[in-house]
């Protein structure tokens, strides 16, 4: 069931309007359905779709993400053309069965048409139609520095701003956000989403006691991503930001010299030197594969690696003079409404992800100064 | 090579769940329902979301005559039927199999236990799995001490090297004597931070909810007392009748297979006092506290504290239900109780005269597992032109399953110019709020085993503790017949003598 709002309106009138539409389903729900309606709210949703044209299928993902995360939604869109009010909204409220469990739930999607010219406004009005007391996420879509000005007057009120730097010219813009530290809201990129799998595959080796002290001899990584579709130049994001996790976690640090070449790269630690090679490959998936070789008494690689079967991720131990131990995982669900669905589950700072982001733009500026010369 | 002492760095920050160390599960009884339905779905479920540790492996042990690759064709056909999640994907699947192994043994024959131990340090050598194990005792309560014993005398119990648990399910025990007789066998064996007894009601979510719904909310524990609580009921309906289990349930009955366990285990949670910390071992001492501050009636009183009951001809979801006495396997002049209620009175500051209603029954009308608070009028009833009817206590529910969630039951004036009050209630829905299936009792409790994690399963002090307090109750029911067996129609709510066990107090059971 979803019942919408006939006409637009002015911000003001969003709450009332809601109250009236809500009214109107419960009666609806009692009616064809014999009970009465129940809705939670959990959080509030600012999907920032100002700088990404295409807005269909943005409705289909809010009610799919609301099966795990009931919530308010704001969906903010361009104006068509330059004729009316600043700032206009059109309500939705509705009731369906979750995919998951079949249950019913029940969100509300407010969409608020800016003018260019009103953009200013945007900040105000949208306090005034946050829920009190929940936290509340943004997602912007598209490239970062075309709202970048829109993002700066959400820092304010925001606890969560979630974003996609492969969709960005420069990967790690986001750099500049997380450099302010604690201040602030926290930042989530989509990218480093995508590592979950990836970096649980790639922990999980060592979780061993056997396997555990070759973190501290690895010598070589090696990071395959696939040619990224023609969009930019360069390391795709989720290879620079995988090998910036590894860097931060273990402790590897950029030798002073010039890179080896502009995919290649030494890092130090302690005495030791550790070799990060970025290898591109021809292939649909941003990565590819994790390769770990580690010095040792015996050697041993461990690698992480896409198998043909889209659903399915391999790993493998390998250490010399004993069998192999290989694995097949499934590989997460890495749909846009299932990462959405990780980020929104997450209040506070991701240290990690913080950390790894600085380490990945060192990593991408020492590489980059090969490109440059 | 060195044993690794450190923690994982790859492992820190969110987002990453705690995984197990390699490790290999050994299930006694591996040919059996329990098996089937539960264990191998839950362990395969784990390693579909990549809980599990690369080279975990599962040796299954029963008699029946099998080689690995009819187990694991065995598993997969299980998994096919009983898996909550289909379809089974083959990459997985085969990944997961890889790790299957059989022996076909007599639990009682030491020659099995030698093979077993040169399996498990091939296992070790070809798929890593580190020297740890889990032995999972899915067999009947019979093969426990013959496994147990055998397992210490082949040197398997306690290793050099990694770490060694058991699980074991309920029945722990028939009575307290036969529970403190299992519990000595394994301490002849195991020490206590190795046993790991389960009670899948600790497993589901909503169980752990109790914990976080007390201590996370700071309102709910100032009211949680004898001032504010006028009674507490606690419900476990089933539908079902024995279901084939005819066998074990007349040795059993309602007391010993819901109460002394699960219903016991939603007590102590709903009652205990805060724990200093949330380890396994703070949390359980403070259970097994309330369980020892429950006063004990002697044999003469069972009769003021409890009631029984057992189901005859009825109806129930539309069809027609034989009499227990008439199920196959049943004697037809069973004493059995399958329907049970019971008062308990914790004798500590917190509860002192607060009653706890427990009933638990087959062939009820409705499967139901609730906590229901019931909270006392207030001091004075200012609403005095409203009936009093209309004015009804508060009430706070817990509902494990089904329809998951909390509500709380409270008054409100109706729209319009007469102050008339009617109840409304506040609810919380797990299903409609957070549209996503609750995960499954096993896979959190096997989990929770492997990580060594013991929050969720009973301690042996907490097992005798449950049984000391039926002591009583149980000797009194088995020594004398019940009079008027069968007492309740199937499909009612139980015997009309568990309606008046409650008016004597000035109570009445919730209309569920």
């Amino acid at each position: 069931m979803e019942i919408r709002s006939g006409t637009t309106m002015g911000l003001r009138a969003v709450e009332h309007a809601l109250t009236q539409l809500w009214s109107q389903a419960a009666s609806a729900e009692l009616r064809e359905e014999g009970h009465a309606l129940i809705r939670a709210r959990a959080l509030t949703l600012i999907i920032c779709s100002l700088a990404e044209g295409d807005t269909s299928g943005l409705a289909s993902i809010v009610d799919e993400i609301s099966d795990k995360h009931p919530c308010r939604a704001i969906v903010i869109v361009p104006a068509e053309g330059d004729a009316g009010p600043g700032l206009e909204a059109s309500l939705a409220v509705y009731c369906r069965a979750s995919v998951g469990s079949g249950a019913h739930v029940c969100g509300e999607r407010i969409t608020i048409s800016v003018a260019s010219d009103a953009v200013g406004e945007l900040p105000s009005a949208l306090r005034s139609v946050l829920l009190p007391d929940l936290p509340v996420f943004v997602w912007c879509r598209g490239p970062l520095p075309s709202y970048s000005k829109v993002l700066q007057s959400f820092l304010d009120f925001s606890d969560r701003i979630i974003v996609d730097s492969g969709d960005f010219p420069e990967p790690l813009a986001l750099t500049e956000f997380v450099a302010r530290g604690q201040i602030g809201p926290a930042f989530s990129d989509l990218a480093w989403t995508r590592l979950t799998s990836w970096r649980q595959l790639a922990a999980q080796f060592f979780d061993s006691p056997n396997f555990r002290p070759y973190l501290k001899s690895l010598n070589h990584a090696v990071i395959e991503y696939g040619a990224p579709g023609g969009r930019r130049h360069g390391i795709a994001p989720e290879a620079l930001l995988l090998g910036g996790w590894l860097a931060s976690r273990l402790n590897w640090r950029p030798r002073e010299r010039s890179p080896l070449s502009s995919s290649t790269l030494e890092l130090v630690q302690n005495d030791r030197t550790i070799l990060l090679d970025f290898r591109s490959v021809s292939s649909q998936h941003d990565l590819v594969s994790l390769r770990l070789t580690a010095q040792g008494d015996p050697p041993a690689l461990f690698s992480v690696a896409r198998l043909k079967d889209p659903g399915c991720i391999e790993t493998k131990a390998e250490v010399t003079g004993a069998p192999p131990i290989t694995r097949i995982a499934h590989a997460k669900d890495e749909s846009l409404v299932h990462l959405l669905s990780s980020e929104l589950g997450i209040v506070g700072h991701d240290a990690v992800f913080e950390e790894t982001l600085l380490a990945a733009e060192t990593i991408a500026s020492h590489v980059s100064r090969v490109s440059q010369t | 090579m060195t044993v690794a002492t450190e923690s994982n760095p790859l492992r820190e920050g969110l987002r990453l769940e705690r995984t197990p160390e390699p490790l290999t599960m050994v299930i006694f009884g591996a040919s059996g329902d329990l098996t089937r339905r539960k264990l191998i779905p839950a362990l395969y479920n784990l390693a579909h979301e990549r809980l599990l540790p690369g080279g975990f492996s599962i040796v299954g042990i029963a008699k029946s005559e099998m080689n690995d690759d009819g187990f694991r064709a065995a598993m997969r056909t299980a998994l096919e039927t009983f898996s909550a999640d289909a379809p089974v994907e083959a990459g997985i699947w085969e990944s997961f199999a890889r790790g299957l192994r059989y022996l076909s043994e007599d639990f009682r024959d030491a020659g099995g236990y030698k093979k077993l131990q040169a399996l498990l340090a091939e296992l070790d050598r070809e798929r890593g799995t580190c020297c740890n194990r889990i032995f999972y005792l899915a067999t009947p309560p019979s093969f426990f001490t013959d496994i147990i014993r055998q397992l210490g005398a082949a040197g398997l119990a306690r290793v050099d090297h990694g770490w060694t648990r058991i699980i074991i399910e309920k029945p722990l025990g028939r009575d307290l004597k036969t529970a403190q007789a299992l519990n000595r066998e394994l301490a002849e064996v195991f020490g206590e931070d190795q046993v790991y007894r389960i009670d899948h009601y600790l497993g589901k979510e909503t169980v752990q909810n109790i914990l976080a719904f007390r201590f996370v909310n700071g309102i709910f524990e100032p009211i949680w007392n004898r001032r504010y609580v006028d009674h507490v009921q606690i419900t476990a309906a089933e539908t079902v009748g024995v279901e084939g289990r005819a066998t074990f349930y007349e040795e059993a009955g309602a007391v010993r297979d819901v109460i002394q366990n699960h219903m016991l285990q939603l007590l102590a949670l709903t009652a205990m006092e805060p724990p200093i910390a949330l380890d396994a071992d703070s949390v359980r001492s403070e259970k097994v506290k309330v369980l020892r501050a429950i006063r004990r009636p002697s044999r003469d009183q069972v009769d003021q504290f409890a009631v029984r009951g057992q189901y005859a001809d009825g109806w129930v979801d539309g069809e027609r239900i034989v009499g227990y006495r008439k199920e196959r396997g049943v004697r037809p002049d069973s004493n059995t109780e399958t329907y049970a209620a019971v008062k308990f009175l914790i004798d500590n500051w917190r509860w002192a005269e607060v009653p706890f209603y427990l009933r638990t029954g087959k062939r009820l009308p409705k499967r139901v597992t609730e906590i229901a608070i019931q909270f006392k009028q207030p001091p004075l009833l200012l609403f005095r032109r409203t009936p009093s009817s209309q004015i009804e206590p508060n009430l706070l529910t817990l509902r494990i399953q089904p329809n998951e969630g909390t509500s709380l039951k409270f008054g409100v004036k109706l729209p319009g110019p007469a102050l008339q009050i009617r109840q409304v209630y506040m609810d919380f829905d797990y299903a409609a709020s957070f549209g996503v299936e609750l995960a499954e009792a096993y896979e959190r409790l096997l989990l929770d085993c492997m990580l060594g994690d013991a929050t969720l399963f009973a301690r042996r002090d907490g097992v005798e503790a449950a049984w000391s307090l039926l002591e009583p109750l149980l000797e009194a029911w088995e020594s004398t017949a019940a009079r008027g067996f069968p007492n309740y129609e199937a499909g009612s709510w139980g015997p009309r003598e568990a309606d008046e066990f409650l008016h004597r107090d000035g109570r009445r059971w919730r209309r569920l």
